[in-house]
């Protein structure tokens, strides 16, 4: 079963408790949907919090995939269809160097090549190799390797990274509550794990550079899935483990903002009030602190009141992070 | 947790009282629409006599099919 513990993507744990519940996907087709309301899809600015444990037992996230040969993605939060923008986890490698990356995407108005597509940011770690700003880090159209174990990092814009040479291998080291936060705003991209700044792209263009969403997608921000890429009643990637207190704001909350989020554990910061080094409360647009411990409905504490609704049974758990 | 696969065809027959999907139209499909399935905590329900039902384990090995793959993954 699933166990709190210290994740591989960091050594501090979070002082507080303040969570009483999270919600359990069991990554077959259930996940919460959001409402639709346009608070959830930001354009110019954005960030995305949540923490996040896999399910790593026999069946969950962990489990060898039989066709053995393509990426895997499960979606903490999704909102991308022909656009937008989502925070997952992929799981690829081989059975000798399992990878599990969590990834920042979003489509904006210029990835830094001039044209509209998708910026992804990769974070893979397993003993924190891959040194920020390093070349790889700032690595314009570097995909990621299937490279040695402990050093397979990087960074890949302008497009899905097919990942087709992985092979798919059981993930031993992904366990317990990790924090993760995505950012976006002035036309860079950040990846936070556990409250430290692991990835940054700048596309360059600070001016005018906005999330691109489907002119005609009207369909509602999921947590634990992603949107379905055709069937607009559908969702997809659907994630395997628990989620709790997600949160989006519609301004990029800065490194000390994320830090301070992740230092005082889920619900541990009020984030609709200003709390020493965050400041993004006049920000907020969605906060499900998934914490009611029952029923199919979870309350949005942001001023938007954008409900979510339970959709096909997600589960309520006492396994939180703190 | 409990998992039957249904044709499209036996739709009609679900009760959606008696499982954890809400409705028709939150089922999930696989890529040519023939296979949905249900899931349940329990004994197995009436309306599911003389189908196989799959533990959690087997149920992602089955989705993890080709037929059941998103066009994203």
């Amino acid at each position: 079963m699933l166990g709190l513990g210290h994740s591989l993507f960091g050594s501090t744990t979070p002082s507080a408790k303040q969570s009483e519940f999270s919600i359990l996907f069991d990554g077959t087709n259930d996940y919460i949907k959001t409402g639709g309301d346009a608070s959830t899809k930001p354009t110019s600015a954005l960030t995305v919090s949540a923490w996040v444990n896999m399910d790593t037992s026999a069946g969950g996230f962990g489990w060898p995939n039989p066709d053995g040969n393509s990426d895997h993605s499960q979606f903490i939060v999704g909102a991308i269809a022909v656009g937008g923008y989502g925070l997952s986890i992929n799981y690829g490698g081989t059975a000798a160097n399992p990878m599990t990356y969590f990834i920042a995407n979003a489509k904006v108005t210029d990835n830094g090549d001039g044209s509209s597509g998708y910026l992804n940011q990769k974070y893979w770690d397993k003993d924190d190799f891959g040194p920020e700003s390093s070349a790889a880090d700032a690595g314009i159209n570097t995909a990621i390797a299937d490279g040695p174990a402990y050093n397979s990092v990087g960074v890949t814009w302008g497009g899905h990274t097919s990942g087709t040479t992985f092979t798919q291998s059981v993930i031993k080291d992904l366990t317990g509550f990790t924090h993760v936060a995505m950012t976006w705003g002035a036309g860079v991209m950040k990846l936070y794990v556990n409250g430290v700044l692991k990835r940054t792209a700048d596309t360059g263009v600070s001016s005018g550079n906005n999330i691109v969403y489907q002119a005609t997608d009207a369909r509602e921000v999921m947590i634990g899935a992603d949107l379905h890429l055709v069937a607009s009643s559908s969702a997809d990637q659907f994630l395997d483990g628990l989620i709790d207190d997600v949160a989006i704001w519609d301004a990029a909350v800065d490194a000390d903002g994320i830090a301070k989020i992740y230092n005082n554990g889920p619900l541990g910061t009020i984030l609709t009030a200003a709390d020493g080094d965050y400041d993004n409360q006049g920000d907020l647009q969605g906060w499900w602190k998934l914490n009611e411990g029952t029923g199919t409905s979870v309350a949005d504490s942001s001023t938007n009141s954008n409900t979510g609704t339970l959709v096909n049974g997600p589960a309520w758990s006492t396994n939180t992070a703190g | 947790m409990n998992y039957v696969i249904l044709t499209a065809s036996e739709v009609s027959s679900i009760d959606f009282s008696k499982v954890l999907e809400n409705s028709t139209s939150t089922l999930r499909y696989n890529n040519d629409n023939t296979k949905t399935f249900v899931k349940f905590n329990g004994d197995t329900l009436s309306f599911l006599d003389g189908k196989t039902t799959l533990n959690k384990a087997e149920m992602k090995t089955e989705l993890f099919k080709e037929e059941w793959k998103s066009e994203e993954e």
